[in-house]
């Protein structure tokens, strides 16, 4: 990955394959995730991509991607641990690949007005802001729907009260009610003016044309110094909490928090996902031939860590009769994995899997993206042979090691009405 | 070598394709440069393949929607008790299988040892092994899954659309099949309907990637068993009437707003391959047109509240049966229904927008060339059109063909209020 200083606090980051037919350009602002901001972020960046100077209606934003060879528009505000990420970005097919030069050029056009034209080129209008918030009110709504997602959102909010990860990244209704539009284009101003902003290529793209785009988008934009975002590391203290829903479901959810010991998600992270594959993160994991497969407890069942927040999750469906059973086995496999009741077979096999998960990433641009933009947000710079070779040198005791360091902090619940 | 070599100059992708003895196509799409590689041993054996005469017998068999679902389940298993999911991951391969309505298919991607993963992929497909036992096992964790689509809102209202539009056609029913259905099953049951589809004739093999296309027929000729040949295996689909079944049914959920499919029930159904792209394609394209992002029937919708982001317009082909459908959230459901006459009239009328259509052209195109970036998807998408009979790769030349003209000719097919059905899924009453 080449990186280039356009500006103080500013970064073009280019990522080049010309095996690729597309190419994908995105502005990535940072900020902190935090219950003050998360709602304006939310309804900023749906705002931003229904309006700009230049294209001044969504239709219009529509019909200029859909002159893209269906161009993709990014527009999407994610938590990245304890950081809520506003990435704004087009993806279309390639000049090469088209064999006509041209459109990389108006797609970067469009990108430039609808990151920095965004709105009527001096405020916001009523009319987009009133629809989106109602959509963002409604999408808040439907997290329920996906009882999933939401058994996840709920255990994570429950167990991390009063810290930013409980923070819900899609925002909260009432704050949302409150937001005008006034304010919304005031915290566009300063989303502009003081976030760290990295902006990415990646696939097949000139690269004189790209850093030209990149160092117009710079032109416009002021120096910043952002002191970086840090995730807070808590342990666990006391008991395990249990909490619990009823909803209308006719299958449980068991969800579990785990707290890793400081550095899992950091230093020691090439061993923490050789852990989380063995345990829960794959098909080859003991949570998955053991509690789904041979026990046949849950229909689903998996583990992932959080590697900025280090925190590790369970998710599961489950009968409800099953609760308990389903409980104590994931809890037994993870105990077997603190014993280094595991054989080499299963390490073998998780290297293997992380090795080819990892290798795979060259082959999509939104992937390559995706895992350099998470070196950055790590401030290191690991590239991916690099890390496959950290993977293959994990060893027996320092999966003993990570295994040791999970904490079983929360435990959440969801059970049916009647 | 066996293989024929075609090159696509307009792409510039590589198609290696060949027909084994036993019967099974085989078809590698060379994709220099990835690390990526991707197989998939599919089947033409679906949800919806209900109905069949197993060749050599004169008698219709008729087995539930599920089966063929359950027998995806079960394949993974092996003889000694082992499961192929294991013997992928010592190769580092991601395996996985699905049941459409009209495919099985088993699948893995790797970056390293492709050719030993092909070998676990080929032999467990091959190896079926059910009994009293695992079979009863297997009950309990589809039931599960049953369960787990019966509590999603919007599978149910995608199905309830479907049991509208249908009065007889398997595909009103859950690819899953019903729990009732689902407990019938018996191991005899599981190995005649392997017998009749997992024929490698009624098969095919397609790998996509930085493969070697010598060792890649290497492999297929020393691990595809011989079987003695089979012939064609006769389907038998139900007569459909012309209108929908019901033209409303409507649910109740635990969601916040209501959630709406509309249907259009396709009445050109079938023809030769040819036929079959052009009017998937061509209906996609006249979708988009009309209803697509850049529509006024959107921006109006969208600007007054009645729809919402979620919603979409698509058209779905399965052999013997075709719809449009229109998804979405609205408190408005007739509303939407209304707006969407009122625009099929409006083109009906005034005729299609030139300008919008060739747009609609572009973007068609470009999603195609984005799926060439993409070793996996274009796996499937490959493999999902070849078991119609359509050839993936023609797709942007049958686009780029299309006329206004065309277009206007399906919309008096499909779009009339009696093949139109309407689900709706609303929040429940406190």
């Amino acid at each position: 990955m080449d990186r280039i200083e356009l500006k103080k606090g500013i970064n073009l980051y280019t990522l080049k394959d010309d095996k690729f037919k597309s190419f994908r350009a995105c502005v990535l602002l940072h900020r902190p995730l935090s219950r003050e901001e998360v709602t304006l972020n939310t309804l900023l960046t749906a705002t931003m991509r229904m309006q700009s100077k230049n294209f001044p209606s969504a239709r219009e934003i529509s019909e200029e991607l859909e002159n893209l060879y269906g161009g993709e528009m990014i527009a999407r505000a994610s938590k990245y641990g304890e950081r809520h990420i506003i990435k704004l970005g087009v993806q279309s097919v390639s000049d090469n690949a088209l064999g006509e030069k041209g459109n990389f050029k108006r797609a970067m056009k469009l990108l430039y007005d609808l990151v920095l034209n965004s709105g009527t080129g001096e405020g916001f209008s009523e009319d987009v802001v009133r629809i989106e918030k109602k959509n963002i009110a409604d999408s808040i709504s439907a997290q329920k729907n996906d009882k999933r997602g939401y058994s996840v959102l709920r255990l994570q909010e429950e167990m991390c009260k009063g810290e930013p990860y409980g923070v819900n990244p899609m925002g909260y209704i009432e704050d949302l009610e409150r937001i005008d539009t006034n304010e919304l284009y005031a915290h566009y101003k300063k989303v502009l003016c003081e976030s760290r902003i990295d902006i990415f290529f990646t696939g097949n793209f000139d690269e004189e044309e790209a850093k030209l785009a990149a160092s117009q988008f710079a032109e416009n934009l002021n120096e910043r110094e952002i002191p970086p975002i840090k995730e807070v590391h808590k342990e666990v203290k006391g008991e395990v909490r249990s909490v619990s829903d009823k909803m209308d479901v006719t299958q449980g959810k068991l969800c579990m928090g785990f707290r890793c010991r400081e550095g899992l998600g950091r230093e020691d992270y090439a061993k923490t996902v050789v852990y989380n594959c063995m345990f829960g993160g794959s098909a080859v994991s003991k949570l998955f031939n053991n509690v789904r497969e041979k026990l046949s407890l849950c229909y689903y069942v998996g583990s992932s860590v959080d590697r900025l927040k280090e925190i590790m999750i369970v998710r599961s469906g489950v009968e409800f009769e099953n609760f308990k059973t389903a409980y104590d086995e994931i809890m037994n496999q993870q105990e077997m994995m603190e014993n280094g009741d595991f054989t080499e077979e299963e390490i073998e096999f998780a290297k293997k899997q992380l090795t080819s998960a990892y290798e795979a990433n060259i082959d999509s641009i939104a992937s390559m993206e995706e895992y350099y933009m998470m070196q950055l947000l790590l401030e290191t710079d690991i590239s991916i042979p690099e890390m496959v070779d950290m993977v293959n040198k994990v060893t027996r005791e320092d999966i003993i090691f990570v295994a040791k360091g999970m904490r079983l902090d929360t435990v959440y619940y969801m059970e049916g009405e009647a | 070598m066996e293989f024929t070599r075609k090159h696509y100059d307009s792409l510039n992708e590589t198609i290696y394709s060949a027909t084994h003895e036993s019967g099974l196509k085989v078809i590698l799409i060379k994709k220099e440069g990835f690390k990526k590689n991707y197989a998939t041993f599919s089947t033409k054996y679906g949800s919806i393949n209900t109905q069949f005469v197993v060749p050599g017998e004169n008698e219709v068999t008729c087995v539930t929607p599920g089966i063929a679902h359950f027998l995806e389940h079960k394949v993974f298993e092996q003889p000694d008790g082992s499961n192929a999911f294991n013997d992928f991951s010592k190769y580092g391969a991601n395996a996985n299988a699905f049941t459409s309505f009209g495919v099985t298919n088993y699948l893995f991607s790797c970056t390293d040892y492709f050719f030993e993963n092909l070998e676990i992929l080929l032999n467990f497909v091959q190896t079926p092994y059910f009994t009293e036992e695992n079979v009863e096992k297997e009950k309990g964790i589809i039931a599960q899954e049953i369960k787990m689509y019966k509590d999603d809102p919007e599978q149910t209202c995608m199905y309830n659309c479907l049991e509208a539009m249908y009065e007889k056609h398997p595909v009103r029913i859950n690819i899953a099949g019903d729990v009732e259905d689902i407990m019938k099953t018996t191991p005899e049951l599981l190995y005649k309907c392997y017998k009749t589809f997992y024929h490698p004739s009624n098969m095919a093999l397609i790998c996509v990637g930085n493969i070697d296309e010598d060792k890649l027929w290497e492999c297929v000729e020393k691990n595809i068993k011989p079987v003695p040949s089979q012939e064609k295996i006769t389907q038998v689909f139900p007569t459909e009437g012309k209108n929908v079944y019901k033209s409303r049914i409507e649910a109740e959920f635990d969601i916040p707003t209501p959630m709406f499919m509309i249907g259009f029930k396709d009445n050109a159904t079938g023809g030769c391959s040819d036929e079959i792209l052009k009017r998937e394609v061509l209906t996609t394209c006249l979708l988009r047109t009309l209803f697509g992002r850049s529509s006024s029937f959107y921006e109006k919708l969208y600007e007054e509240g009645i729809i919402n982001k979620t919603f979409s317009a698509f058209y779905e082909y399965e052999e013997s049966c075709g719809y449009a459908a229109f998804f979405g959230e609205s408190e408005k459901i007739d509303e939407v229904k209304g707006r969407i006459f009122e625009t099929v009239k409006a083109a009906k009328d005034y005729g299609i927008d030139k300008e919008s259509f060739e747009r609609a052209k572009k973007v068609l195109c470009g999603q195609f060339m984005a799926i060439l970036d993409k070793v996996e998807s274009l796996g499937n998408e490959y493999m999902m059109a070849y078991h119609k009979g359509v050839n993936l790769f023609e797709y942007a030349d049958v686009c780029k063909a299309l006329t206004v003209e065309d277009a206007q000719k399906r919309i008096d097919e499909l779009f009339n209020e009696s093949q139109c059905a309407v689900s709706a899924v609303f929040p429940k009453k406190e």
